[in-house]
């Protein structure tokens, strides 16, 4: 129940072709390599990873 | 002399006020070694604020009296410092108290020793009363005057707990895609299959349904539902790490019907331990809410408004 602000620090997505905005992007190959890249990404950066369900997680640490 | 004996009798008294207080409520606090000394040395000073007290205005001291005034002003310090010292350790929680329960700790803490020190008083004016008639009944009355006094304030201060102002369910929890939801409430957003899998394998879940609107309001309250997430995290454990934020547990209300849901991965994973858990758990001072009481609200709506039948 965190009542300070939520923030987006990295995405992980299977598209290709998104260029990176105000957070870093993490392209993936495959569900696979994103899982695993979204669960090693959250582990150092001790952020929650969230489903967009369109291909995307975004990594937010919320405080 | 012949004030020795309401003086011990009403310190004790007070001093036993203060331990029954403290072994009632184990779970306001870690009740350690050093914690218990640290209240107990603080009960027996409130204990002899309060017992000097009628003998120093029988024997014609008024002064010895405005001591009371004095301890006052320490107990309230006794407050910020139990607050202190909570927000302090907030950092290191898994599943942070949050600031209402903070408040209500040390609250009574607070409340805890004027009761030291009224029990105190009581026990020792009934004893001073009784100096004509010889010590040994000075010490007699003013120790069974202490007793009532102790089992009196074992009866005023427990206050309501959740198991009292709603009715606690185990449900089921299921993913809604990405979605944790219980009992048609969505409450977060678990990205990763692993997680969802862990949550769907090992978590269980409750509906807390209020029994009636001021129940509602009361639970509406986030201090009071972090406080729900923090107690049940303790007594049941929790299977999380710092570093896996999506399984800190979080209490969310339907908006439609009030009731709150909370899904947490135990490590006791025992459902009628969890509903205990959450029942247990004590109503915040700072979070009741009654608005039934203005008056305001029609009979029908103030009794279960939007609540589904239990």
């Amino acid at each position: 129940m965190s009542r300070g602000e939520s923030r987006i620090v990295a995405v992980v997505t299977l598209r290709q072709d998104v260029r990176a905005g105000g957070v870093p992007v993490f392209p993936a190959a495959d569900e696979a390599e994103r899982d695993q890249m979204a669960r090693l990404l959250a582990k150092l950066l001790r952020g929650t990873i969230h489903d967009l369900r369109n291909g995307s997680y975004v990594i937010v640490r919320h405080h | 002399m012949e004030m020795v004996p309401p003086v011990a009798a009403g310190v004790a008294a007070g001093t036993l006020a203060r331990l029954v207080l403290l072994r009632r409520d184990y779970r306001q606090f870690p009740s350690y070694p050093q914690g218990y000394t640290i209240h107990l040395s603080l009960g027996f000073i409130a204990a002899a604020l309060g017992a000097i007290a009628p003998p120093a205005i029988a024997t014609g001291d008024l002064a010895a009296a405005s001591f009371l005034a004095l301890a006052a002003t320490q107990f309230r310090e006794v407050r910020a410092v139990e607050r202190e010292s909570l927000v302090n350790m907030e950092a290191t929680e898994l599943v942070p108290r949050g600031a209402a329960y903070i408040e209500g700790i040390a609250r009574v803490f607070e409340a805890r020793n004027y009761l030291t020190m009224v029990t105190a008083l009581a026990a020792s004016l009934a004893g001073v009363i009784a100096v004509p008639w010889g010590p040994w009944w000075s010490l007699g009355v003013a120790l069974a005057a202490g007793l009532v006094a102790v089992a009196l304030v074992r009866g005023l201060m427990s206050g309501q707990r959740i198991g009292d102002i709603a009715v606690v369910k185990p449900v089921p929890l299921e993913f809604d895609g990405p979605l944790l939801t219980v009992a048609g409430v969505q409450i977060m957003n678990v990205g990763l299959p692993a997680s969802r899998e862990r949550y769907l394998n090992e978590g269980l879940a409750v509906v807390i349904r209020p029994k009636d609107a001021n129940a509602r309001a009361t639970l509406s309250n986030v201090g009071q539902r972090q406080a729900i997430a923090h107690e049940v995290a303790m007594l049941l454990g929790i299977k999380m790490d710092v570093d896996e934020p999506e399984f800190t547990p979080i209490a969310r209300q339907n908006p439609a019907t009030g009731e709150v849901v909370m899904a947490i991965v135990p490590l006791l994973r025992d459902e009628r331990a969890l509903v205990q858990a959450v029942e247990y758990v004590p109503v915040l001072e700072g979070t009741v809410r009654k608005p039934v009481a203005s008056g305001l609200w029609p009979p029908d709506l103030a009794k279960l408004e939007g609540v589904r039948e239990a």
